[in-house]
């Protein structure tokens, strides 16, 4: 079925060795950013990774960019894995994938201006000649004027500046567009125009996205599938409305339940329940569930038995002992 | 509090760049007043103008600011600093540069309380326990003994809040308390400044950019743009029946978790540039209402129902909104 399936991941860890001394270097146990983690990515399709920090989801982007190696696990993009590319195989890989940051202050040359940044892919890809209509063409997709070719970033603002990028991540004509937080430092003004160029960008050129966030309500208007991720594993997957609308993992709903929603009769009916305690970090995660030391039903099999992810719909996944239960009792 | 027609000034190189432009409003007893804006608008140096804090070339060039009756912008140093900390009490949207890195955090609570409250050392420190057992922070004297580092962003935000809480200031002013928090953690700390409000019956005025939390918490929110506040009501007022342009269009640009919606409502154009603001009232090339008296008139805030303000042409019945 790799067919309609852009990317795969098939149990995929990364563990990022502690090294500790300075001469004798020994490593003294292990982060593990992400561990064990499995997902595809239909063709045409957003996929919203969702998580809290350490939840691994950025390093889930530097995986699929290729920028780090996986420990264990196989990434297939378009049926190839990754790790086996070299050379120009590799390079054709990278020209099929662009990538938006978060920073759009740090991710730009402010020595450059704007028809170099976005030219740069064309001429490391060696493409020949002068790339400046192929620039405009770009710049005009995402609402810019083409005599913003020629200004540097400092004179752009912030939402401005993540246009450019987005240009820059398009210049190669990518199947699939790794975001990592790209509206995660805007105005809420901005923010909402920024979410529906990336709407129409992808109808406009069957884009694929990886769109990866803390923020659930931007990936509900974003994507089609959600991965809701916590310290490395896969609490919950599938349809976004089905997650969104029948959670069914404590964590998705803790999640649902603490962002405070702007309608005062709304919010102030259905009070947040805060989640106790602090996110555990992910060199020592808590034994069984990772989730337990949070989760106010856990039992004792959650202490012990790490759930596995279990198919409980066409395209619904959850990774807990007690949903059932739990389901049954509300 | 009352705020009267405050006004904070930068004398950049480049011009001047008037921050905050005539500010009014009024913090009452016990309540929690939200200040709303997006970056630029002035919410964070109004702040810093109430406790004196603003930095160069800033200047506070106008205005009143009314605490128990007094003027504190006319204090000198020495008065001001009896208020500072102890009468109002500041946390801010980072607390890893609030608090110093290399002492402990029980050493930093414990000469925050022996200043404010002249204790002894061992009060003090008996005090700091239960100052951070009241804000939640599990194993107190243990933490006592940790250094920032040490902390989680959460933890360091209760300890700002614990030594914050020190003095029982009247006022806590919370700049942006969540903004780099995780969620799950964000509703712990809101909810936490919740129940202290009541525990030790402050005003708290609480700045953010997220409606969300404004929704949840204020009793009564101000918006601002670019220096002004535009609107002024009770938190329920302005989420059913938002008047100004602005107000109304940031609420229906949040994405809201709720709601599916296929495009986002947005708002055109970018926040102005503070040294060149628009001339009129500042939000007229953004707003699809405009006319051509927008961009000659300054708006004024009147009253459109009891204890609600608005600043725009559109509802002020001195001027005649003509429907061209």
């Amino acid at each position: 079925m790799s067919g309609d399936n852009l990317l795969i991941f098939q149990n995929v860890k990364k563990y990022f060795p502690i090294v500790k001394g300075v001469i004798l270097r020994k490593t003294k146990g292990y982060v593990k950013a992400v561990d064990g983690v499995s997902f595809s990515i239909k063709r045409g399709e957003t996929l919203g990774l969702v998580g809290e920090s350490g939840s691994g989801k950025s390093t889930i982007g530097k995986l699929v960019l290729r920028l780090i190696e996986p420990t264990s696990g196989q990434i297939l993009f378009n049926g190839q894995d990754l790790s086996q590319l070299k050379d120009e195989k590799l390079k054709s890989f990278r020209r099929r994938v662009g990538v938006v940051f978060q920073d759009p202050f740090s991710s730009l040359d402010p020595r450059k201006n704007i028809m170099n940044i976005v030219a740069e892919p064309l001429r490391v890809h060696g493409f020949e000649g002068d790339h400046k209509e192929r620039v405009i063409e770009l710049l005009k997709k995402v609402g810019l004027r083409p005599e913003d070719a020629y200004k540097y970033p400092h004179q752009f603002s912030g939402g401005q500046r993540q246009r450019i990028a987005i240009a820059r991540a398009l210049a190669l004509s990518p199947d699939l567009v790794v975001a990592d937080e790209p509206v995660s430092s805007l105005d809420v003004s901005v923010q909402a125009k920024i979410i529906n160029l990336l709407q129409d960008l992808k109808h406009e050129l069957g884009l694929t996205y990886l769109f990866i966030s803390h923020d659930l309500s931007v990936v509900r208007h974003l994507s089609e599938v959600i991965c809701v991720l916590y310290l490395g594993k896969i609490m919950e997957l599938g349809y976004v409305e089905e997650v969104l609308n029948h959670p069914l993992h404590p964590y998705t709903q803790a999640l649902l339940t603490s962002i405070p929603i702007p309608d005062p009769q709304i919010i102030r009916n259905r009070p947040l329940k805060p989640l106790s305690g602090e996110i555990p970090s992910p060199i020592n995660p808590p034994q069984g569930c990772r989730f337990h030391s949070r989760c106010p039903y856990a039992k004792e099999i959650c202490r012990v038995t790490e759930p596995l992810l279990e198919k409980i719909d066409r395209n619904h996944y959850v990774a807990c002992h007690l949903w059932r239960e739990l389901e049954t009792s509300r | 509090m009352v705020v009267d027609g405050l006004r904070t000034y930068f004398f950049t190189g480049r011009g001047v760049v008037k921050a905050v432009d005539g500010v009014s409003f009024s913090v009452g007893h016990g309540e929690i007043f939200g200040l709303v804006g997006e970056s630029g608008s002035g919410k964070s140096v109004t702040a810093l103008s109430i406790m004196r804090l603003v930095p160069d070339p800033g200047r506070i060039v106008g205005g009143r600011v009314l605490f128990d009756g007094k003027d504190i912008l006319m204090m000198n140093e020495r008065e001001i600093s009896k208020i500072r900390g102890r009468k109002i009490s500041m946390i801010f949207q980072d607390p890893m540069t609030s608090l110093n890195p290399v002492l402990k955090v029980g050493d930093q609570l414990v000469e925050t309380i022996m200043l404010h409250k002249g204790m002894s050392f061992t009060e003090a420190r008996k005090k700091a326990v239960e100052l951070l057992t009241d804000v939640g922070i599990s194993d107190a004297k243990v933490r006592l003994e940790q250094y920032p580092f040490h902390l989680s962003g959460g933890m360091k935000q209760r300890v700002m809040i614990a030594m914050a809480l020190a003095a029982t200031p009247r006022l806590l002013i919370a700049d942006e308390p969540t903004t780099n928090l995780d969620v799950t953690i964000q509703a712990q700390i809101l909810d936490l400044i919740r129940r202290v409000r009541y525990v030790y019956g402050m005003s708290v005025m609480l700045i953010t950019h997220n409606l969300g939390i404004v929704a949840w918490l204020c009793d009564r929110v101000a918006v601002m743009y670019a220096g002004r506040i535009v609107e002024y009501a009770d938190t329920i007022t302005l989420f059913n029946n938002p008047l100004h342009p602005y107000t109304q269009l940031l609420i229906k640009a949040i994405p809201r978790i709720d709601v599916r919606k296929e495009r986002l409502d947005s708002i055109e154009g970018d926040v102005p540039n503070m040294i060149n603001l628009p001339t009129g009232c500042r939000f007229h090339p953004r707003c699809p209402y405009a006319k051509q008296m927008c961009k000659m008139m300054i708006p004024q805030l009147v009253e459109v129902e009891r204890g609600h303000y608005v600043e725009c042409l559109i509802y002020d019945s001195s001027v005649e909104w003509v429907k061209t």
